[in-house]
């Protein structure tokens, strides 16, 4: 295909509607699409997982004679046909002994107040058409491990749109403190680009300014407002082959051609497909940072046999080629097994050398670095070294929780300005002092804590644990040093 | 084309009057313009019916004055929605309580503007000049204003209604030109080109300037080469 002008690449509401959602989204499929109770009997029958419904009010009669007694402490209530997120709200606890319970953001809603809520969608306030709506709540989904740590409150959820069979785009959409446990990018929260290749994520934004003319979206990398705000990029994603499938797989059932689809990861069931969309937003360009139209072209007039090749076409034709863009894509460092790097020494003034080049070994085997007991003496901790010595710690512990007591005791007691640590060495558990080092690694300077080690057969004379290797790629392949 | 201004002239006299027929040729011009703000401007009024309603009434009431009463209008039913959010009721009674919170506050803050050192007189003669239909048009707009709220958020509402009062600005500004109104009845035909125009807005399929900002980040950052 010609090269296209870079603005022509954006796929805008206009070709959208004209090209792929009246051709493509014949009005049965939109039927599923905007009938959430259809669309899940649908979809279970396919065997894809989406979440348990646990009530549905069809009526205000059923409202009245609702036992609110037997709802769960968390919840979601949706309007059945409702649009753009509109109406849902997430219920993450309950009042103990009360029938009130509590948003994302600590507000607390009591059984009236959600009473009212119901009523609205019963009336289709939230809906399309002007015609009454049925309230579904569906259990709450608890977050995967991996993705916890990146989202405010809410669950992130993984958007993707298919044409003719295959995934084309897809990006990860993290709740934040703006977004009040949201995943909407209007609302404030954060959406990734995900490669379709091997489920990195990629570029991130969020909104900058909301405005009257149009709201201002800004690039960003880190995660906002967490305990531990972590890098953006290059977050795997849990169960990407299979999200992929899925994606597919809803395409064949509902027979929607131009389909967004909206997955979340729950801790305990794996992928569940939370809605499938006959108009999907065009935002996701944004957070992927190409436009759509060349890869929808490119697709228009493919046949394609099977949801295996479908799947494949998807991760070679609009994945990013992993092998030699690794890098940018994941955002991380490629280091090799062993690696040269640089030790600062603690106090610069006696030093017969400020800084010493060594070779260290990148052990993802464990979890805080250690540093050779001669080394740590030259780098100036001698002190501390020898203070360690003296307070006679015995050598070695029977069991793991003794020496965790031994530690308490001296920690409480004693007026030590370093850390313990219970390390295992030689099969032998053992309470070593920990010394904070300054080292210089790809490039990168950057204090570490290490865990003096006086074991006798250490080859390198620092190992590089886990904690530190978070931003890296490991190239085991390699062990010569750049 | 003299069968033509035959035909208009009889319209004119013994049909209809010359103000209902400037008015009902204005209904497409309005809709022509709603339709371009739509898909080339990227605006998203309160469907085709507000702006139009309004653009007819502002020409009632006067501009200055029209544009102070759907201010008293929103104001009152942002205030009567906060008011009456956390009530139990059904949907119509709600509405309609709204409406009546939004008259009461409509009248007072009218009454307000009356006794204020500033206040915003109409263009008409005098207030007893406009026609009540002018002032119930604008009020209507509560409704709309409201059903979008429940569903979007404040901004994107008021976003909304910005675009709306400022195409139907737009078309009491057209409404007004007297010499657009003369060429009018006069060149009936102009329907048709407009019927064209609007059919090409129809196959309408780039990106509309709301969208080209949008997307601006990316289109000056890093377009996909192929």
């Amino acid at each position: 295909m010609a090269k296209m002008n870079k603005y022509k690449q954006i796929l805008g509401i206009n070709r959208r509607n004209q090209e792929y959602i009246r051709p493509h989204n014949p009005p049965s499929a939109k039927k599923i699409s905007d009938n959430k109770i259809l669309c899940k009997k649908i979809l279970h029958k396919a065997d894809i997982k989406t979440p348990k419904t646990i009530k549905i009010i069809r009526n205000k009669r059923q409202l009245e004679t609702l036992a609110w007694q037997d709802l769960p402490k968390s919840f979601v209530v949706k309007p059945n046909r409702g649009t753009g997120g509109n109406g849902i709200i997430v219920f993450y606890g309950q009042k103990k002994g009360k029938l009130s319970w509590i948003k994302s953001n600590h507000q607390v809603m009591t059984k009236e107040q959600i009473g009212i809520h119901f009523e609205k969608i019963l009336d289709g306030v939230f809906s399309m058409g002007d015609t009454g709506d049925v309230v579904v709540i569906e259990e709450r989904i608890l977050n995967h491990p991996t993705l916890r740590d990146y989202s405010f409150r809410g669950v992130p959820d993984i958007r993707l749109i298919i044409f003719n069979r295959v995934p084309v785009m897809a990006m990860a959409r993290f709740p934040t403190k703006m977004s009040e446990g949201k995943a909407n990018l209007h609302a404030g929260g954060i959406c990734t680009g995900i490669d379709l290749a091997n489920g990195l994520t990629t570029e991130s934004i969020q909104l900058k300014k909301r405005s009257i003319l149009e709201n201002t979206y800004k690039n960003v990398e880190f995660t906002s407002d967490l305990k531990e705000n972590k890098p953006l990029k290059g977050i795997k994603i849990p169960y990407w082959d299979e999200i992929l499938n899925i994606a597919i797989k809803c395409q064949d059932i509902t027979n929607i051609g131009f389909l967004g689809i909206d997955i979340a990861i729950d801790a305990d069931r794996g992928p569940l497909v939370l809605e499938v969309n006959s108009r999907p937003g065009l935002g996701i360009q944004m957070a992927n940072n190409s436009g759509l139209r060349p890869k929808l072209e490119k697709l228009k007039d493919m046949n394609i046999s099977s949801r295996k090749r479908a799947s494949r076409l998807a991760k070679t034709l609009f994945g990013g080629e992993i092998e030699d863009e690794i890098e940018s894509l994941s955002g991380k460092e490629i280091v090799n097994l062993v690696e040269k790097i640089t030790v600062y020494h603690k106090i610069d003034k006696k030093a017969k050398k400020e800084y010493q080049t060594i070779r260290a070994l990148l052990d993802t085997g464990i979890t805080t670095s250690r540093i050779d007991e001669g080394l740590a003496n030259r780098m100036g901790h001698k002190e501390t070294i020898e203070n360690f010595k003296n307070l006679g710690i015995p050598e070695e512990f029977k069991s793991v929780s003794e020496a965790k007591k031994i530690i308490k005791e001296y920690t409480e007691n004693g007026d030590l300005n370093y850390r313990l640590a219970v390390i295992t060495e030689s099969a032998k558990i053992k309470v070593k002092p920990v010394v904070k080092t300054k080292i210089k690694i790809a490039g990168k300077q950057k204090e570490i804590e290490t865990i003096v080690s006086s074991q006798k057969e250490m080859i390198y004379p620092i190992l590089i644990g886990n904690k530190e290797l978070k931003n890296y790629l490991i190239d085991a392949s390699k062990t010569f040093t750049r | 084309m003299g069968e033509l201004n035959n035909f208009l002239s009889w319209l004119k006299v013994d049909v209809i009057t010359e103000e209902i027929l400037i008015f009902i040729l204005f209904v497409p011009i309005i809709a022509t313009l709603v339709n371009v703000s739509r898909y080339i401007i990227g605006f998203r009024t309160f469907g085709i019916y507000a702006p139009m309603i309004l653009s007819f009434s502002y020409i009632f009431t006067g501009i200055r004055y029209g544009l102070l009463v759907t201010v008293a209008v929103i104001v009152s039913t942002l205030l009567s929605h906060t008011l009456l959010k956390n009530i139990r009721m059904h949907y119509m009674s709600r509405i309609t309580i709204n409406y009546t919170i939004t008259v009461f506050m409509v009248l007072i803050i009218l009454a307000l503007n009356e006794i204020s050192p500033w206040s915003i007189t109409t263009e008409q003669h005098t207030i007893s000049a406009i026609p009540p239909l002018g002032i119930i048009l604008i009020i209507t707009l509560s409704d709309f204003f409201i059903k979008q709220y429940i569903k979007k958020d404040l901004l994107t509402t008021i976003r909304s209604l910005v675009e709306t009062v400022i195409i139907a600005c737009i078309g009491w500004l057209l409404l007004t030109i007297n010499e657009l109104q003369n060429f009018l009845i006069n060149n009936i035909w102009i329907l048709i080109p407009l019927l064209i125009l609007n059919f090409l807005i129809g196959q309408y399929k780039s990106l509309s300037i709301k969208e080209l900002f949008r997307f601006k980040k990316d289109l000056s950052d890093n377009g996909e080469n192929e």
